[in-house]
């Protein structure tokens, strides 16, 4: 055999072995799979290194992964479901009312119950299925998430424990005198101008004109006011974000948030007064109120788009606090607050794990301020609204809403107008949003807070032993002090222990001897010169070097 | 209950100690002696040799029934304490810990002698029942654990005198305590050692 047959052979037996070798199409195929939500399995699912979670949901966690690792884990034991075989781009969520909902899915598009009410779904072609699927339907795009599988926590559908929170559970002369100002009249007239665009369907210019509208009515209030532009099926829209600077700790950002555009079988009329003329009336009186007093951190008033299929203009916003890597304190999403069936009505205000000081927080202050019912629910499977894009983002956020499941006769119907609201729930929901969001921003006080409050930690270990420290550094504060106090807690935002005992006269301070399997936030406050002590700092968590001005 | 390990630990011990009943001599007296040796002792761990260096001595004193020179069942103590420090996942601020690992052991063996009275070369395997403590210096934190595992040794006894001889002596002492944590797997506090000691007999 000549020199040149055998590089020829050589060169032939190589690509035959790299072949055989490789993985074939199917081992390295992305698949959508279902975890089931158990302290064993999630902790094997760790073990799929490429996996990106898309869904975290009540009794499961939706993700991709390769079939190569699936397979791997599955021998183990893993219980986790390959769903749709084949799709892992362009689905959607889908809150489907009852079970007879399902076939109508299925001739939309494929489609699988993943738990209780909830479908993952594909459409067929590429309409969006806002067009194809009945209004009745809450649709939620879903996209790969921040948030990963070791965050994830386990909880039970159950009543927040009387914990103490940051919140003071005294009521405060000033958030009482926020509070009052609250106008029946401005909100009422809110919802009509938003109800006379006929529609705000986020397909149509009519959406985009009461965007506008929005717009002038925030810059109005004196407040800096900005577009967010995004697009969605093709489709050009808006979120309107008005700002509110914080005095003291500005990087600590409380959102108060709505959707503004609305949704009915006619596209030319939604007039869309309970959904979402009401939460967004809401926040516009926030803005007009609370720009008035000062701070410690920034409030963002937001006004979403294109909620109606499938949240797009949260995800966007959420999404970018999260890649700036923005420091939000806590989001309040009103999301239809004016229908009452029953009286006294309560307002709902729904929360993930995470998020239940929030929840706690509504109803303290409901309690301090207004004679509104409040009933704090931990459903993590309700996604279809504008907080679920931050809960994705693993922010703090809840949803007020009058009902849920929803108990309207006119939800997305042509009917939704002015003259089916309770204005009297509107306004007591829009008080006390003020009072939770005011409580949450914190009033500026006399002694302003310590700001650029770091904290990092490590572990020391021995061969059996180990605990963490973490060494909290923060700014020098300009104002005449006596100190400062130092507390930590495992919880975010509640059950804060001081650690401390007389002010200390350093910016920093070390802990030691805490849990290696454990979180800590921390807080810090200054101590004026005749004891009085200031708000607290922007919580940070300990390893997030995460540094606020 | 045995666990299979264990079993079979028994099952190889008995197996020996029958072949080696077999080899004894009649000729030859029987009798107890007495040791002390001195061990040169390198752990197989890498945070063990990280925390606690790559070295260490340990005291073993044992008693020893020697039936007819040629097969020895033994018993005693093995005595292992070392000074340590603790390490730390990152360094922003400076924050140690003196450590003191101790570990005591209890051997039940068996000694296989194959040469003559002046030099003996020997073989031996058994168990160690061992008791590990570490505990953190200004800290109130201590582990502690337990844990049955096989051995084994060869070495060699010289006689000196009617009485004392010269003991030299290898030993393989794996001591896998099955924990995991947050810096290490499957932590072992085993490994070998190299030990030189007297033997007195009675």
């Amino acid at each position: 055999m000549c020199q040149r047959n055998r590089i020829k052979w050589f060169l032939l037996i190589v690509v035959m072995f790299t072949q055989f070798l490789a993985p074939g199409p199917q081992q390295d195929q992305q698949i959508l799979i279902k975890i089931p939500k158990e302290p064993a399995q999630v902790q094997m699912a760790l073990q799929l290194s490429d996996f990106s979670m898309l869904q975290e949901l009540k009794t499961c966690i939706l993700g991709i992964t390769s079939r190569h690792q699936f397979n791997k884990l599955k021998d183990q034991g893993f219980a986790g479901q390959i769903l749709l075989p084949g799709e892992v781009t362009g689905l959607f969520l889908v809150y489907i009312p009852d079970m007879k909902g399902l076939p109508i899915l299925r001739m939309c598009g494929t489609a699988e119950m993943v738990e209780a009410n909830n479908a993952i779904f594909k459409p067929f072609g590429n309409i969006h299925p806002r067009l194809l699927l009945p209004v009745s339907f809450r649709l939620k795009v879903l996209e790969p998430t921040p948030l990963r599988l070791d965050s994830i926590r386990y909880y039970k559908e159950a009543p927040v424990p009387a914990e103490k929170s940051t919140i003071s559970s005294a009521p405060k002369p000033l958030i009482q005198q926020i509070v009052d100002q609250v106008s029946k009249a401005r909100l009422t007239q809110t919802i009509q101008d938003l109800q006379d665009f006929q529609t705000r369907d986020a397909h149509r210019p009519e959406c985009d004109a009461a965007g506008d509208y929005l717009y002038n009515t925030l810059k109005a209030t004196g407040l800096t006011v900005e577009f967010q532009h995004f697009t969605f099926a093709d489709t050009s829209a808006k979120n309107v974000i008005a700002t509110l600077p914080g005095k003291t700790a500005p990087l600590g950002i409380v959102i108060i948030g709505a959707h503004y555009d609305s949704k009915s079988g006619l596209s030319s009329k939604a007039p869309g007064a309970d959904d979402n003329g009401s939460g967004t009336s809401a926040v516009v009186e926030a803005a007009r109120i609370l720009r008035n007093y000062g701070f410690d951190f920034t409030i963002k008033f937001c006004c979403w788009s294109a909620e109606e299929y499938g949240l797009y203009g949260s995800t966007y916003f959420a999404n970018k606090a999260w890649e700036r890597e923005e420091k939000i304190v806590g989001v309040i999403n009103l999301d239809m607050i004016g229908f009452s069936n029953n009286l006294p009505e309560d307002l709902d205000v729904v929360y993930n794990g995470s998020s239940a000081w929030i929840a706690e927080c509504y109803k303290t202050q409901a309690e301090l301020y207004t004679n509104l019912p409040i009933n704090i629910r931990a459903i993590p499977s309700l996604v279809y609204s504008d907080h679920a894009p931050f809960w994705q983002s693993g922010y703090y956020a809840i949803l007020g809403i009058e009902d849920w499941p929803l108990d309207t006769p006119f939800y997305h119907t042509e009917d939704d107008k002015l003259e089916t609201l309770d204005m009297d729930l509107v306004t007591d929901t829009t008080r006390v949003s003020l009072a939770v969001a005011a409580a949450m921003a914190q009033l500026e006080g006399p002694v302003p807070p310590p700001t650029g409050v770091e904290a990092r930690s490590q572990i020391i270990y021995s061969l059996f032993s180990s605990h963490k420290s973490v060494v909290l550094n923060w700014q020098k504060s300009l104002a005449s002090i006596q100190g400062y106090n130092v507390y930590r807690t495992s919880q975010p935002h509640i059950n804060y222990i001081k650690l401390n005992s007389s002010p200390l006269q350093e910016t920093s301070y070390m802990d030691m001897g805490l849990r290696t399997d454990a979180r800590y936030f921390y807080v810090v406050t200054a101590v004026g010169e005749s004891g009085e002590e200031s708000n607290y700092s922007v919580e940070v968590k300990e390893d997030q070097n995460n540094v606020q001005q | 209950m045995f666990s299979n390990n264990k079993k079979s630990i028994a099952l190889v011990f008995a197996m020996l100690l029958a072949i080696m009943c077999m080899s004894v001599s009649a000729e030859r007296s029987s009798g107890f002696e007495a040791s002390i040796v001195l061990d040169y002792f390198t752990p197989q761990h890498d945070l063990y040799k990280e925390l606690y260096g790559s070295s260490s001595f340990p005291l073993n004193v044992r008693v020893e029934y020697v039936f007819k020179r040629r097969i020895g069942l033994f018993t005693g103590i093995r005595y292992l304490s070392k000074a340590g420090e603790t390490d730390s996942s990152a360094s922003l601020f400076e924050e140690s810990y003196t450590t003191k690992l101790t570990i005591v052991s209890i051997p039940l063996g068996i000694n296989w002698y194959m040469g003559s009275d002046k030099f003996n070369p020997f073989i031996g395997c058994g168990g160690y029942y061992h008791s590990y403590t570490e505990s953190w210096d200004s800290l109130e934190r201590e582990y502690k654990g337990t844990k049955f595992a096989f051995f084994a040794q060869a070495g060699i006894q010289m006689r000196l005198g009617d009485q004392v001889s010269l003991l030299l002596q290898g030993s393989y002492i794996p001591l896998p305590t099955g924990i995991d944590t947050l810096f290490a797997n499957a932590i072992n506090l085993g490994g070998s050692a190299a030990g030189v000691g007297f033997a007195y007999r009675f």
